[in-house]
């Protein structure tokens, strides 16, 4: 058989095992959380695709694919650039794999094949749903459905190149500098900022224009293999497709070429560590507590892919400030011109910042994946004398400490910016701090129920387990929650509303954390790790 | 000090450790011996406590390892076959941090500290991260970590893999000191002629159960403990 369709095989192979992993492995629910998955996410999907087929004209019907051919390609380039450091450089059958009589050129496309395998299945889960209803409703010619689907394998080549190459520049970058780590870190967080930043610029310059026309031409030059998807699509243009094919694999080739000799070298460097001692010895004595949050400090910081995922929040939540408070007058015009009824609230930016702050301190708490990234060090926390419920503290601490100081500096900046109410500050704080706690219990607990220890690339329990996604979805469902209840039903008057929900917080906190403490151990010695 | 009273562990419909019941006395030093796949591990990891066990007590001094962890952990120190330790710190980094968790002193952690780094030739290494060290440093830096406290059970798993001779001599010479002063030891190993030399008491497991028990002379007679292992384990 050929090489290098047993190392696809393997490749495939590797990512089937993993994602099986996620939804629980061999255990007997799997399936149905598979299926439960699978379903919420084309059900979202469709029913985004719904709506915008019931409420564009069918004029402009074009735009429909072409919105959600551009929302995947942005989630290509977003998501790629999260798995790519994982994929092209922290896997661990590297050295075996080099030992065999396997080109680096071989090895290096086996890996992009599961990249781009997973990046399929990230936006067939966003194109498909969109593709079949649009079909069905317009009738489309069987070229529209044939040509999506060809188009589709080509779709994500262009976007995970440029993820890649993203990636490979950071690496190249951190592997010379002397802190590697601390570097990457702030590249990649800079990267995921930019591209993000970057795509919100595009989506507001085409949302003021003024005709399709218009509309079409920023995504016709900025993101063309989209345009000529959506053209071969709606106008049966198979020149149109033949170009989205040429173009995607001519991209892919030129980078297989192009860092296939270089791979090798950036794959050593990241994977020596410096030998060189670093200062005196130190014998230096602190409580147990300290030691717990310590260690917890220095794990997080030394996962690029945690930092990632989890400190986007307080960095947007800092950007947001910064912008409310520069741009003050712009807010207020954009928040009356929203057609949002906002009377209700003595301090409609306050509601803003509250929003913000909820959204970003209850998505992604690093405690989610905190247990599970003890990996193959857990033996050692089980094997110390260690009370269960300081063990969870640390990791409960370092999310509160990742995620308060900003939303909390943020929320004081802004009072004095634009003259909060005393009362609008306190209630302010309080409901941040419940909610960001809440999000972090919930993290904890749902990470002790779903670990996920055995893993070959952190990428693929920060992003990929289902402690992660349970989390995630349950957060971003209790910030819009509590968010419309205060925007949509207010029966009470808003400060009044913004206690009975800081009362139903601490409530759930409480629960939470009585929880922890009565079931932690329990739950812990069930876990043993690798 | 260790009593193992009919240990059972499974693993869905197989079982690894079936009804097992063994005692470690104070002041001696336990081989724990079998083939691949004997249930060693799954034992050990049951003793320190990582792993959860379906019948069965273990006691260690007196205390339920399911009923009192932390009074168990306490008083032990465990070294698994494959020290896998927190790369994101130095070497004095996780000393500090597990004389942390057991809250020794400033001086004594120190004086130990200085004392085993010196032993095993580690004292340069222990400011460069874990990251760099080899398995046998690493395993040198899991075996200082162990003494640290000075643990009444000192459980180790394959304690001799991945240690030059030297530090393998010295291992043998620490744990025999560590007995002599009236503490336990626990230990599994491949290594037969060294389990034939060090213990007091050995016990052979196979297929989940104690296929031999007993103190050194009593199991193996006037042969050798490779003879006798041999025979147990061709023995179906």
């Amino acid at each position: 058989m050929n090489r290098s369709f047993v190392l696809f095989r393997l490749s495939l192979k590797q990512l089937i095992w993993q994602m099986a992993r996620t939804f629980g492995g061999r255990k007997k629910f799997s399936p149905v959380l598979i299926l439960l998955a699978a379903s919420l996410l084309i059900g979202l999907s469709g029913l985004y695709s719904w709506s915008m087929i019931a409420g564009v004209p069918e004029s402009m019907n074009l735009l429909i694919p072409l919105s959600i051919l551009s929302a995947a390609f942005g989630l290509i380039l977003v998501f790629g650039f999260y798995h790519a450091q994982g994929y092209l450089f922290d896997f661990r059958d590297y050295d075996l794999l080099f030992s065999m009589p396997l080109s680096r050129r071989q090895i290096l496309m086996s890996k992009l094949i599961a990249l781009i395998a997973m990046m399929l299945l990230y936006s067939a889960f966003l194109t498909l749903p969109m593709m079949v209803l649009f079909q069905l409703h317009y009738a489309m010619p069987l070229t529209f459905l044939l040509y999506g689907l060809i188009g589709q394998l080509f779709l994500p080549l262009i976007p995970m190149t440029v993820a890649c190459l993203a990636a490979v520049l950071v690496r190249l970058i951190s592997s010379r500098v002397k802190h590697p780590v601390l570097i990457r870190n702030l590249l990649s967080l800079g990267m995921v900022i930019g591209l993000m930043a970057v795509m919100t610029l595009f989506q507001s310059q085409t949302g003021q224009a003024q005709d399709v026309g218009a509309l079409i031409r920023p995504i016709q030059t900025g993101l063309a293999p989209v345009y000529w998807l959506t053209m071969a699509m709606m106008q049966g243009s198979f020149g149109e497709l033949l170009k989205l094919i040429g173009a995607s694999s001519l991209v892919q080739l030129l980078f297989l070429a192009a860092i296939a000799p270089l791979w090798n070298t950036l794959n050593q460097k990241a994977r020596m560590t410096s030998a060189q001692a670093g200062g005196r010895m130190k014998v230096q004595s602190s409580s147990m507590n300290a030691a717990l949050f310590r260690r917890e400090l220095r794990r997080y910081f030394a996962s690029t892919s945690l930092v990632m995922n989890t400190l986007v929040g307080p960095v947007m939540v800092a950007l947001c400030a910064v912008m409310l408070a520069v741009q003050k007058d712009l807010m207020v015009q954009v928040m009356l011109e929203s057609g949002m009824d906002f009377s209700a609230f003595a301090d409609p930016v306050a509601m803003l910042l509250l929003a913000v702050c909820l959204f970003c301190g209850m998505i992604c708490p690093v405690t989610a994946t905190s247990i599970s990234l003890e990996g193959k060090n857990f033996w050692i926390v089980r094997s110390l004398p260690i009370p269960s419920g300081r063990y969870l503290g640390a990791k409960l601490a370092l999310d509160l400490a990742l995620n308060i100081p900003v939303s909390w500096l943020s929320i004081l900046i802004l009072s004095v910016v634009y003259h909060f109410s005393l009362l609008t500050v306190v209630l302010l704080l309080t409901l941040t701090l419940l909610a960001i706690l809440c999000s972090g219990l919930f993290g904890l607990i749902i990470n002790l129920h779903f670990p996920r220890f055995d893993f070959d690339r952190e990428i693929v329990v920060v992003k990929q387990s289902l402690s992660t996604m349970i989390t995630v979805l349950a957060g971003m469902g209790a910030s819009f929650l509590i968010l419309a209840v205060l925007l949509f039903w207010a029966p009470l008057e808003s400060s009044l509303m913004m206690m009975v929900i800081a009362l139903v917080l601490i409530l759930l906190a409480a629960g939470m954390g009585i929880y922890l403490i009565r079931r932690g151990e329990a739950l812990l010695s069930k876990l043993s790790g690798v | 000090m260790l009593e193992i009273k009919s240990l059972v562990k499974r693993y869905g419909h197989k079982t690894a450790v079936d009804h097992l019941d063994l005692t470690c006395e104070n002041g001696e030093i336990f081989g724990f011996i079998g083939p691949n796949g004997a249930g060693k591990t799954t034992t050990i990891k049951a003793v320190v406590g990582i792993l959860d066990f379906d019948e069965g007590e273990i006691l260690i001094d007196g205390h339920s390892i399911r009923q009192e962890p932390l009074t168990c952990k306490q008083n032990l120190a465990y070294i698994p076959d494959n020290p896998d330790l927190y790369d994101i710190m130095r070497g004095d980094e996780y000393l500090n941090f597990v004389a942390d968790i057991y809250q020794i002193d400033q001086q004594t952690r120190s004086q130990r500290i200085k004392k085993y780094a010196r032993l095993f030739e580690l004292e340069g290494a222990l400011t460069m991260p874990i990251s760099s060290y080899s398995h046998g440093m690493k395993q040198k830096l899991a075996v200082i970590s162990a003494f640290l406290h000075d643990p009444k059970l000192l459980v180790l798993d394959e304690p001799f893999v991945g240690l030059d001779p030297k530090a393998s001599f010295l291992l043998k010479k620490l744990m025999r000191e560590h007995c002599d002063r009236g503490n336990t030891i626990f230990f599994s190993t491949h290594v037969l002629e060294v389990a034939q030399k060090l213990c007091d008491h050995v016990g052979i497991l196979k297929d989940g159960r104690l296929a031999a028990l007993g103190t050194m002379d009593e199991v193996i007679g006037d042969q050798s403990l490779e003879q006798v292992f041999l025979e147990l384990a061709d023995h179906e």
